[in-house]
Formats: C-alpha cells, sequence, structure tokens
C-alpha cells in the first residue's frame, strides 16, 4: 500500500492539475456585455450564438462645463442625429462582407446611449449585426471584415455568448478579463480568426495539437507505470 | 524517484505551463483562417510596389471599418461640441457671443491647421515611401471626414457671427477672415478625391483608387456608380511673380482637363491671385450622360500647374437636356485680361464658334460677335469683370479678377491703418473666392440677408467694399499673407494676432514652405521655422508688432497694428 500510494498521489496531482489547467480555460462567461461596462474608446463585438452580434463603438468625451452636460441631456434625449451616417455606412460594410463570406449579413436595431460617468461622457452607438459570425457545430468563428486589414483605432473587444471560451485565435489577445478577449488598439489585424467554442466539448478548447500531446503523455504514463508494476511483481 | 512519478509530474508540468498561452495563442488552421486568406487577395488586390511610382488599391472591409469608426468617433463628439457650444450661444449675451464665437473660431482655424499638417505629414510619408498606398489613402479618407466636421463647423461659426455686431466681435478679437480663409485651407483634404477617398474607405461607394507619386501626388478615383475624380497637389514651383500670361495659362489649364468623354468644358471663372503668383480657373462640363466641374491653379511664372481638382458624375434623370442649353464658352483668345486692357473675346459652343451673340461687360452689351465668334472688346477699370453671353435658351458667363502689383505696394502701407478695424470685409471677399462643396457658405450668404438689423448693416457694407472699394478690400486681404515687403510671405495659421497672443506663423516663398527661415519679433530673434515653414511665437504687448524673415538671400517683413481699448470704443 505504501508503495502505491506516490503513484496514486502522483496520478491525483497530474489529475487535479489538468482540471484546474482546463478549468482555467472553459470558465464561465460573465453575463454583463461589455459594452455596457466599458468607458474607454473601443469597438466592441458582443457574439450570440447564432452567430449574430451586437456590434457598439464606444465614443468618450470629457465634460468640461455645464453647457457640455447639459449637450449631453440633449443628447440623451434625442440620440437620432448620432446614428445616421453610422448606420448608412456600416451596412455597407456589411453588405460587402456578405458578399465576401457568401453569409447574408444585415445592419439593423441602430441606436445610440448617452450617460456620464465621473465627468466623462460616454456615448454608445450600436447595432445588431446579423452572421457576423460563422456558425459550425458548437463553435463560433470571428473573421471578415476583421481579417481584411482591421486596424481599430480604440481597443477591440469580442464577448462571446455565455458558455462560449476562446478556443483559438489568430492574434494574441491583450487581455482576455470577465469573460471578453481584447486587443489593443492600433493593431494590425489582417488575417484575423478566432473561435469560440462551448464548455461542452473540452478537447475544443485548447488548441488540437497541444491536447492530443497531453492525452498521449498520460496514457503512456499511465501505461508505463502499469507495465512497470506488472514487471515488479 | 519513480519512473511512473516522475513521467506523470512531467506531463503535469507541461500542461501548467504550456495550456493557457497555448489555448490563447493558438493555430491559425480553421475554417475562418482559410477564408480569410482567399479574402485577403480578393479584397486587397493591388500592384503597388514601394519602387513604382504608381500604384492601384482597392479599400478592403476591414480598412473600411476601422475608417467608419473613426470618422463616425469625429463626428460623435462634434455633434457633442456642437450641441454644448449652441446652449452656451443661446444662453449668452452679446458680448458673450462674441467672445464664444471669437473662441470657438481659433479653436477650429487650430483644429484645421493641424489637419492640413496632418496631411502635409502623411503625403511627404508617401513620398519617401515611409506609408504605403492604401495607408495614405485610408489616412487621407479620415482626415477628409475630420476635415468635414471642421469645415461645417466653421459654417456654423459663421452663420453665428452674422447675428453679432460687428464691433463686438471685433472686441472680441474674431478675425473672420481668417475663419473663411481656413476653409479655403481645408480644400485639399475637402476636394473632389479626398471625398471620394472618403466615401470608398467609409463603403459609402466601391472603386478602384489609383494613386500616383513623383512630383507630386495624383489621386484618381473611379467609383463603380460612374463617378469620376481626379486631383493633383505639389508645391507651387515660380517665384510668385508672373511671366505667363493670363490666356497661356488658361490654355494649360484646359489642355489638362479629361476629354474621354462627349461634353464640353466651360470656364466659369477665372482668377489672377497676385498675393500667391498664380492663376486660378474654374470649369463646368456639360455632357449628354456627364456633369462635372473642375478647379486648375497654374503658376504666374513657370505656366505649370501645380493643384488640380477634377470631378466627373454620371448626369441625374432630372438634370436638364443638355442639348436644349448647351453653355457658350467665351474664351480670351488675344490680349493680356488686366483692368483697362483691351482683349479679344472668342464665344464657341460645342468647339464651334458662335456669331451674332450679344456679348454684355459689366451690365453693358458693348456688342456682337462676329463670324469667327470673335469680338474684340476694352475691359472696365475694375478688378473684377463679368463678361455674359446669351444666344436664345443658350448662356454662358466669364468672371474675371486682378489685383496688380501696384494696388499691393499701396495696399500694403494702407493695410497697416486699416486691417483690425474692417477685417469682415476680408470675410466676405475671400468667402466668394473659397466654394464650399455643398453650397454651405451660399446658404451663409443668404442667411446674411435675412438677419438682424445689425448684420444687415454690416452686409450692407461688405457689399458696398466689395462693390466699390475693391482697392481697400484687397488691402484687407494683406492681413494674413504680406509679399509686399521681401520676397517671403508670413501668415498666420492659427491664433489670432494681438498683443500678447500666442500665434504660429508660416513662412512661404511663391507658395512653397520654408524651413529653417530666421524669424525676428520687434527686432528680436526669436527662432526659425520648422520644417513645415512654421513657427509658434508669442507677440510683444505692444500696439505695433513687426514681423521680420530671413532665409538665405530671401526675406520678408509684415507689421501688425492693434488698436488699443479706447479707439475700439470710438468704432463702436
Amino acid at each position: 500500500m505504501s508503495g502505491r500510494r506516490p503513484r496514486v498521489l502522483a496520478l491525483v496531482v497530474t489529475l487535479a492539475v489538468l482540471a484546474a489547467a482546463g478549468g482555467s480555460a472553459i470558465g464561465p462567461a460573465s453575463a454583463t456585455t461589455a459594452a455596457d461596462t466599458l468607458s474607454e474608446p473601443a469597438f466592441v463585438v458582443d457574439l450570440q450564438p447564432d452567430g449574430d452580434a451586437t456590434v457598439s463603438l464606444v465614443v468618450t468625451y470629457d465634460l468640461a462645463d455645464d453647457a457640455d452636460q447639459q449637450a449631453f441631456e440633449q443628447l440623451r434625449a434625442d440620440p437620432s442625429n448620432l446614428t445616421g451616417k453610422f448606420e448608412q455606412r456600416l451596412s455597407q460594410v456589411a453588405a460587402r462582407t456578405a458578399t465576401d463570406t457568401g453569409r447574408e449579413m444585415a445592419i439593423s436595431d441602430v441606436g445610440a446611449t448617452v450617460e456620464t460617468s465621473d465627468g466623462v461622457g460616454v456615448i454608445r452607438v450600436s447595432a445588431e449585426w446579423s452572421n457576423l459570425a460563422s456558425v459550425s457545430g458548437n463553435e463560433l468563428t470571428l473573421t471578415e471584415p476583421f481579417a481584411s486589414e482591421f486596424q481599430p483605432d480604440r481597443l477591440f473587444v469580442v464577448t462571446p455568448p455565455e458558455g462560449y471560451q476562446l478556443a483559438d485565435s489568430s492574434h494574441e489577445p491583450a487581455d482576455r478579463t470577465d469573460g471578453t478577449t481584447q486587443w489593443t488598439s492600433g493593431m494590425d489585424l489582417s488575417g484575423f480568426s478566432t473561435t469560440f467554442a462551448t464548455s461542452g466539448v473540452s478537447s475544443e478548447t485548447l488548441p488540437t495539437p497541444l491536447s492530443t500531446l497531453l492525452a498521449l503523455g498520460l496514457v503512456s504514463a499511465l501505461g508505463y507505470a502499469g507495465h512497470h508494476r506488472l514487471q515488479q511483481q | 524517484m519513480r519512473a511512473t512519478q516522475l513521467i506523470a509530474v512531467l506531463v503535469a508540468l507541461s500542461l501548467v505551463v504550456g495550456s493557457v498561452p497555448a489555448a490563447a495563442v493558438a493555430s491559425t488552421a480553421t475554417t475562418g483562417a482559410a477564408e480569410t486568406a482567399q479574402l485577403q487577395t480578393n479584397s486587397t488586390g493591388t500592384n503597388q510596389s514601394e519602387t513604382n511610382q504608381s500604384a492601384s488599391v482597392r479599400a478592403s472591409t476591414g480598412q473600411q471599418l476601422s475608417t467608419v469608426l473613426a470618422v463616425t468617433d469625429d463626428e460623435v463628439k462634434s455633434a457633442v461640441e456642437e450641441s454644448s457650444v449652441e446652449a452656451l450661444f443661446a444662453a449668452a449675451a452679446e458680448t458673450e457671443r462674441a467672445e464664444l464665437i471669437a473662441s470657438r473660431g481659433s479653436t477650429l482655424r487650430e483644429r484645421a491647421a493641424g489637419l492640413v499638417a496632418d496631411r502635409r505629414a502623411a503625403t511627404a510619408a508617401y513620398e519617401n515611401g515611409t506609408l504605403s498606398t492604401a495607408d495614405y489613402a485610408q489616412r487621407v479618407a479620415v482626415l477628409s471626414g475630420q476635415a468635414a466636421t471642421v469645415s461645417n463647423a466653421i459654417t456654423r461659426v459663421q452663420q453665428r457671427a452674422v447675428t453679432v455686431s460687428a464691433a463686438e466681435l471685433e472686441a472680441a478679437g474674431y478675425d473672420a477672415a481668417a475663419v473663411a480663409d481656413t476653409q479655403d485651407r481645408l480644400r485639399s483634404l475637402t476636394g473632389a478625391s479626398s471625398r471620394a477617398l472618403l466615401d470608398q474607405y467609409t463603403a459609402v461607394s466601391n472603386g478602384e483608387i489609383n494613386i500616383e507619386r513623383g512630383n507630386g501626388v495624383e489621386i484618381e478615383v473611379e467609383s463603380e456608380d460612374g463617378e469620376q475624380s481626379r486631383s493633383f497637389e505639389r508645391p507651387q514651383p515660380g517665384d510668385g511673380s508672373f511671366v505667363v500670361e493670363m490666356n497661356d495659362a488658361q490654355a494649360t489649364a484646359e489642355a489638362a482637363l479629361s476629354t474621354d468623354t462627349d461634353g464640353e468644358w466651360t470656364l466659369e471663372e477665372a482668377k489672377r491671385k497676385p498675393e500667391y503668383g498664380f492663376y486660378e480657373f474654374e470649369f463646368v462640363f456639360e455632357g449628354p450622360t456627364r456633369t462635372g466641374e473642375a478647379e486648375v491653379d497654374v503658376d504666374g511664372q513657370t505656366g505649370e500647374i501645380f493643384a488640380f481638382e477634377e470631378e466627373l458624375e454620371p448626369r441625374d434623370d432630372d438634370d436638364e437636356e443638355p442639348e436644349d442649353n448647351t453653355r457658350l464658352l467665351i474664351s480670351v483668345v488675344d490680349g493680356e485680361p488686366a483692368p483697362g486692357a483691351t482683349v479679344t473675346l472668342q464665344v464657341t459652343a460645342t468647339g464651334d464658334p458662335v456669331s451674332g451673340v450679344d456679348v454684355e461687360v459689366g451690365d453693358s452689351v458693348v456688342g456682337t460677335t462676329d463670324d469667327d465668334g470673335r469680338l474684340t472688346v476694352t475691359l472696365p477699370d475694375d478688378k473684377e469683370v463679368d463678361i455674359e453671353v446669351e444666344d436664345g435658351e443658350r448662356d454662358g458667363e466669364l468672371e474675371l479678377e486682378f489685383a496688380d502689383e501696384e494696388d499691393e505696394e499701396s495696399e500694403d502701407e494702407e493695410s497697416q491703418e486699416s486691417e483690425d478695424e474692417e477685417g469682415e470685409e476680408r470675410e466676405d471677399e475671400e468667402s466668394q473666392e473659397s466654394e464650399d462643396e455643398e453650397g454651405e457658405e451660399r446658404e451663409d450668404e443668404e442667411s446674411q440677408e435675412s438677419e438682424d438689423e445689425e448684420g444687415e448693416e454690416r452686409e450692407d457694407e461688405e457689399n458696398e467694399t466689395d462693390e466699390q472699394d475693391e482697392s481697400e478690400a484687397e488691402t484687407e486681404a494683406e492681413d494674413e499673407i504680406a509679399t509686399a515687403d521681401g520676397d517671403l510671405a508670413i501668415s498666420v495659421v492659427s491664433g489670432d494676432p494681438a498683443p500678447d497672443a500666442t500665434v504660429t506663423l508660416e513662412v512661404s516663398q511663391g507658395g512653397q514652405l520654408v524651413a529653417d527661415a530666421t524669424v525676428t519679433v520687434n527686432g528680436e530673434q526669436v527662432g526659425s521655422t520648422n520644417g513645415n515653414g512654421q513657427l509658434t511665437v508669442t507677440f510683444p504687448d505692444d500696439e505695433d508688432v513687426e514681423i521680420s524673415v530671413e532665409s538665405g538671400d530671401s526675406d520678408g517683413d509684415r507689421d501688425f497694428e492693434f488698436d488699443t481699448d479706447e479707439s475700439d470704443e470710438e468704432d463702436a
């Protein structure tokens, strides 16, 4: 019994570490959308399981005086003049992206919200973008239009649906916080491809070569241990 | 250590070390990545080579999205800013309104100067190969969008200004001429080609962009809906003098216009710009399927084109049928147009001479064209001459504008006495020269007519100046550009000149910026101009400020004379 204890302990440690490592990669996504909480310039993509997305341009404005506050109150009451051109332009980008990808896309529900916080006005101009991400099984993949030389002048934030986690990305995110994945301002995202997957299939949450390697390593270790034990007996 | 244990722990450690970063930086073997590679080829198809002088690009969807975000950000901020200014303006009394207008005007001038400087820097980077064609095109597109918001904001400042008395504006230090001049400066970013790039990079239209660099940068944009624009810009050659005659310069300008479309270009306006040493020609195009307009600047000494803007677009269904209303073209075919000069005009339609047409100079019919469509006329001794012809439903117009060297010299002395008193008059004169693509300045002019009594009085004064006292109006134009004393010109590109004020000066020679020019203020050397020909200086707290610049064998100076508060009160 005493001879088996270290081996059992090693296996337990191995499984625990595996569980811990896997757990960190497939943790639950935050239910709060990044666009609602960010108060710095950003472009936010909140993905939905069907590939649709809410895209939001977050604009910040320093409120210097009462006139700025008053202006913000007016815009809060009627933000319609902030959205006209955005809708037209984004619709054209979506139409061309649809042609490029072969997926039907449309822009709808364009709107703006205005709020103030600690002397800073935050304006969020948002729209629904249908089929922005491709859907394959339990995977959501974002490519175009970001892959075609998208270089945001602000933080680029992608939030997967609840239960999805980052599985794969062509560009290393600068940060992964509260279930969001973020790339820094000015980063050239040419060739961008990022996949999120549900936690149900854990093998998909890690890069395939590494997962395979780990599995093979474990099997080999356990096999060798069993073989060694038989030889000793 | 047992081998089994060792292997198990090693595997576990490898997982700890490798799993998280590996998960974050994954391989690219996904469906999406394969899609990307193919689209990259399609969307950014380009024959660009940094060693070549010409490159064709198409805006990719990613670039379009980036541009949409940048431009929308700017528009949203501008909307907030305008709303804030409007709130302040509505609540302010007359004096505070004037101060608000002056402050806003100054802010926008600085912003415009920054945009123009950014455009220059981008062009320089493109010309020296540090900026790719696609990046340059996108950069100009973003700047064009930002310039449009500044231009619109300037128009609103001008609209507000006509509701406030001239005396209050003057006391507040509002420099109407400089504000109007800013619109002109922004034209490199609000012109046809820059706007076409903005449309391409915000996905409003799609098409082919061709950019050529060499001796200047030429941008050609052809959209899928048939709109075409061409622009060319390079530093003005020459030394600011006039050697080439106006009709020769006009011929050079006409030769540069596109001829691959049925129709005819008609000269609408011709100007001699003595303060800059070049001719400016404006043309319109009428064809059975297309309309268009162009503006060409020809250097007065070398006769070379250094700025060119042309735009052609499909004729709208609502447009008049050109066959029934073909424009008549008036050309100066002999003689040098000048006040009091005798010149021979020729009237043509689609290239053929038109005989028997009454020619009107000013408000008087001066004769009828002969069989060759020609008529020799003596121009009135005015600095602006309007020539009109009419033949049934066809008509044509030619506007000539000149100012001679003698006037410039006399103006220089006069300007020192009156430039701060009647600065608004300059705005009126210069605003007529600068076109706003969307007709907003015309709205501005129209709105002036319906403003309050003070505004009407100002407008009346300005009209009087335009029509009856051109010499004085020309004098006022010297406020921002001084060339009479020396061959270096000194412009104020940001800040409002006043005692103790900080302003940015720009030194140029024959339209070219002069770097490393030594700048002296009231006899004290204050520094040298940077690579953009600019230097920021603080004026002494004096009523008279003399700026002198020197670069090699060239020099120039410019005097500012500021009214005291007492004289302001007297004026008011």
